[in-house]
């Protein structure tokens, strides 16, 4: 799963310098499927909410009960939720904040991470011991159950939403760039750098930092589904972004009470989730086997 | 042996000890005065002051941390605002069911898992390979509180076949247990997909077949002894994961777990259950992630022996 990649990506430096990993990427038949999701749901996104803008159901607080609870027609694609508001328009609304929230907590969680991996596998000796100590006991806890807490203590709403992914996050980003840094260290180049008498700052800026980036990129894609998932469990818990907000975890807590007879309201925001989190484990998948080609087909 | 454990041993205590310092800084996250927000709205001035003294709010910084350690030492994780009852005896009367849900679910997930990701590596590049596959990325990106509702929507409302929720008879712990093994099973598939991939293509493999040995003997004996390491590892990391999944699983379901007590302070707002919870589930892990690295000693030999 994406929330565990406590076990870096093994990398091949040197294979990384060979050519093609675009055309390979191309030919991954699922990271192609996981990017044409994605592509799809970040269209969604950006673009979905000005063409329902005009919808009513679109506008907060609306309601109209006599529309409630109409499975799916013509009129109302994917139904209408207990309070009469159509339920695709909400998901597609719901999409901007998935994306948002995901996206926004990935990059804080690798703003911290990035930078205390890369120093820890780089300096080494105290600096690395505290530091890793440090991620010790933020891992100590459960990924999903430090989001909760965070949310629980802090409160609700977005922001905290985002600080509460993102502390989840970063442990996992900081021991997979020390796992890359340490690797690319043990390389000739960077000795060789060394021994010209390269200062310290630029082997790490120059050299170790860019040859690290592969393993990144293969972490970013993972964790954005994570990201996806915690926030919709949190929403599913009534912890997340607060009504009515149509966040699709939080209506997914909210068609809970409809199983019995409107199970069309549980279906659809799941099938949302579920779609952009595999989407975003495929690319995960692809890009590790593009980058490291020993990890291809085992 | 020794001195591997023994290190793993000096580790896990300042980890340990870090989770307690975090929790006792949680509550300190709270907007405002802490003991007036747990007290809630309508609690009396001396409540309130009662309250502060009792969760050891009174005195610098460095004397609550000192008397939150000593409480803990003593086993005290507090009283809970809502009952009155001790933290420790309300996790302890839900602790039964969150183990006997995540002991199915591992049972479940680590038989199912390392047999789909045998049955994939050894036939691997063919369709059942790319199955398995394909199942696997599903399972660990489908949200598990989505996969709980939709399996109560079929086996609950549909097809009448089992209980949707509570503990109430023996059938109730079915579909829960499915629920949250979903995750770690493809997850483990995974792993040992790959583990078995790379223990079949080993030279031992090679002599074993050419030595006549049949294929259940080559995998189960030869390669899977050989692929167990990576395997178990995942499967304590997966453990400790599983009480995120309890949590969700439990409110599906409404299965009175440790998870549901969890949610349900705090959405009363009950902080002090909130944290001795969180402390719990942090020592938890902590404790199956040392079980992890003493069954990793004792499945690799060149540990055991060697050092």
């Amino acid at each position: 799963m994406a929330a565990d990649s406590g076990i870096a990506p093994r990398l091949d430096v040197a294979a990384l310098r060979g050519r093609g990993r675009a055309s390979r990427l191309v030919r991954h038949r699922s990271a192609m499927i996981g990017l044409v999701v994605m592509g799809l749901w970040i269209l969604i996104a950006t673009v979905g909410p000005f063409l329902v803008r005009g919808n009513p159901s679109s506008a907060f607080g609306y309601q109209n009960l006599s529309q409630a609870l109409l499975p799916p027609s013509r009129a109302h694609l994917l139904g209408t939720d207990q309070l009469g508001r159509d339920e695709a328009v909400r998901l597609i609304e719901g999409a901007r904040y998935t994306l948002f929230i995901s996206v926004v907590a990935v990059a804080a969680g690798l703003a911290a991470g990035l930078p205390l991996g890369a120093l820890s596998g780089f300096l080494g000796g105290r600096f690395d011991l505290v530091a890793q100590r440090f991620v010790d006991i933020v891992l100590a806890f459960p990924s999903f159950v430090l989001a909760l807490a965070l949310v629980s203590f802090l409160g609700t709403g977005i922001r905290n939403l985002v600080i509460a992914i993102a502390a989840a996050s970063f442990p996992r980003f900081t021991r997979v760039v020390r796992a890359a840094v340490i690797m690319v260290m043990a390389q000739p180049y960077e000795e060789a750098a060394h021994v010209q008498g390269v200062r310290r700052s630029r082997i790490l800026i120059r050299h170790v930092l860019p040859n690290a980036m592969p393993a990144i990129f293969v972490q970013v894609p993972l964790e954005l589904g994570a990201a996806i998932l915690t926030a919709a469990g949190l929403g599913y818990l009534g912890f997340g972004v607060p009504q009515p907000t149509p966040e699709w975890g939080s209506m997914l807590g909210t068609a809970q009470n409809y199983i019995f007879g409107h199970s069309y309201l549980v279906t659809f925001p799941g099938l949302c989730v579920f779609s952009f989190v595999l989407a975003c484990n495929l690319i995960g998948d692809g890009l590790r086997d593009v980058f490291d080609p020993r990890l291809a087909g085992g | 042996m020794r001195r591997f454990l023994l290190q793993r041993l000096a580790l896990a205590v300042p980890t340990a000890l870090g989770a307690v310092t975090f929790c006792f800084f949680l509550v300190r996250l709270l907007p405002g005065d802490p003991a007036r927000v747990i007290a809630g709205p309508q609690a009396t001035p001396a409540q309130i002051a009662h309250l502060r003294e009792q969760i050891g709010l009174n005195g610098s910084w460095l004397q609550q941390y000192v008397s939150y350690l000593n409480r803990l030492v003593h086993g005290n994780l507090g009283y809970s605002a809502l009952t009155g009852q001790s933290v420790l005896s309300e996790i302890a009367a839900h602790a039964p069911y969150t183990i006997e849900l995540a002991v199915c679910a591992i049972v479940l997930s680590t038989v199912f898992g390392v047999l789909l990701g045998t049955i994939a590596a050894s036939r691997r590049e063919t369709f059942i390979d790319t199955l398995i596959g394909g199942l696997s990325v599903a399972g660990v990106s489908v949200p598990v509180f989505w996969t709980g509702l939709i399996l109560v929507s079929i086996f609950a409302v549909q097809l009448r076949m089992l209980p949707a929720a509570g503990a109430g008879s023996w059938d109730s712990i079915i579909l829960p247990a499915i629920t949250l093994s979903l995750f770690p099973l493809a997850f483990i598939s995974r792993q040992t997909r790959s583990a078995m991939v790379g223990a079949l293509s080993e030279d031992y493999s090679r002599t074993a077949q050419a030595k006549g040995s049949g294929w259940p003997r080559l995998v189960f004996r030869h390669a899977l002894r050989n692929a167990a390491i990576p395997i178990v590892t995942v499967t304590g990391l997966e453990l400790g994961q599983l009480l995120g999944g309890a949590i969700l699983t439990e409110t599906v379901f409404a299965w009175p777990g440790i998870g549901q007590l969890l949610v349900q302070s705090i959405s009363s707002r009950d902080f002090v259950v909130v944290q001795g919870i969180i402390l719990v589930f942090a020592l938890s892990l902590i404790v199956v992630n040392l079980a992890t690295d003493i069954a990793y000693v004792l499945l690799e030999p060149r540990l055991r022996h060697g050092r």
